[in-house]
């Protein structure tokens, strides 16, 4: 999963568009200087509906992940957060070779943090990914 | 024995019973079962007390084995599952069985062999969770325990 949502942050033309190639994980890297930016990570993952036929059994997974906007202004940052919103919020289907049963908006919150003599703004999105192992 | 983890495996035969001994039938698995409850040993106390007694004096009726109830991750290509739905709409005894397996090795620890009719198939989807189903057998007669 984690992979396959890599290559497609990484390819699709919404998340390109507004970001180009400066998606990273984990963290943003400090010789970046062009924004917005989007940094993502991976928080918590849990098996769904475990039964007795495992280790046999289809699995299904859900992650938590963590999406984050960067921005110098705030504008800026809300704008591209809304879309990468509207991309991720209820996705269903394939990412690579991984099948999205669904993707749920957990939260958003806006933030703001300093780098050297300059202001930023992040805005964090949460989504719960439920998916096919 | 060291303690296990609850692993058991429900069947369904495919033949009707009583007519169709277990050791003839084909069973189909009801997969993916979460959980699986039963059967149950219960016995009504019937009193016998008369006037020669000194006390109350009982003895057990019949056995009742009760009922079994399950619940699995729905599962649209499971034939047992797909056999369990069918006969709720019916009137028809299966031979029964049911598996108790050690998690680490799925050896079969035990078997129970019983004839018991599905009397209930419930589904559930509920949005952000899995489909389950929960059904009920009702037992009849003898658990055969090997």
């Amino acid at each position: 999963m984690h992979s396959d949502l890599f290559k497609f942050l990484r390819e699709h033309s919404v998340i390109t568009s507004l970001f180009a190639d400066r998606v990273y994980h984990m963290s943003l890297p400090t010789n970046v200087q062009t924004f917005p930016a989007l940094t993502f990570q991976q928080i918590a993952q849990s098996e769904e509906a475990p039964d007795f036929e495992a280790p046999n059994d289809d699995k299904m997974d859900s992650a938590l992940y963590q999406f984050d906007v960067i921005a110098e202004k705030s504008h800026d940052a809300i704008l591209a957060a809304d879309s990468v919103n509207t991309l991720l919020r209820n996705f269903r289907g394939t990412m690579g070779a991984t099948n999205v049963q669904s993707v749920e908006m957990t939260n958003i919150s806006h933030n703001e943090e300093r780098s050297g003599d300059k202001l930023r703004r992040r805005v964090i999105l949460d989504y719960s990914f439920t998916f096919d192992v | 024995m060291a303690k296990v983890l609850s692993k058991s495996k429900l069947y369904i035969g495919q033949g009707v019973a009583p007519g169709v001994a277990p050791g003839a039938d084909t069973f189909d698995q009801v997969g993916n079962v979460t959980a699986l409850s039963g059967p149950s040993y219960s016995k009504d106390e019937v009193e016998h007390t008369d006037m020669e007694s000194t006390a109350k004096e009982f003895f057990g009726d019949l056995t009742d084995y009760g009922e079994i109830t399950f619940t699995c991750n729905r599962n649209f290509g499971n034939a047992g599952q797909t056999a369990a739905r069918t006969d709720a709409g019916g009137q028809t005894k299966r031979n029964i069985k049911i598996e108790r397996l050690d998690p680490a090795d799925d050896s079969v620890l035990e078997t129970a062999d019983v004839i018991g009719e599905v009397m209930e198939w419930n589904e559930d989807a509920t949005q952000g969770s899995p489909f389950t189903v929960t059904g009920r057998i009702k037992l009849s007669g003898t658990v055969t325990i090997t």
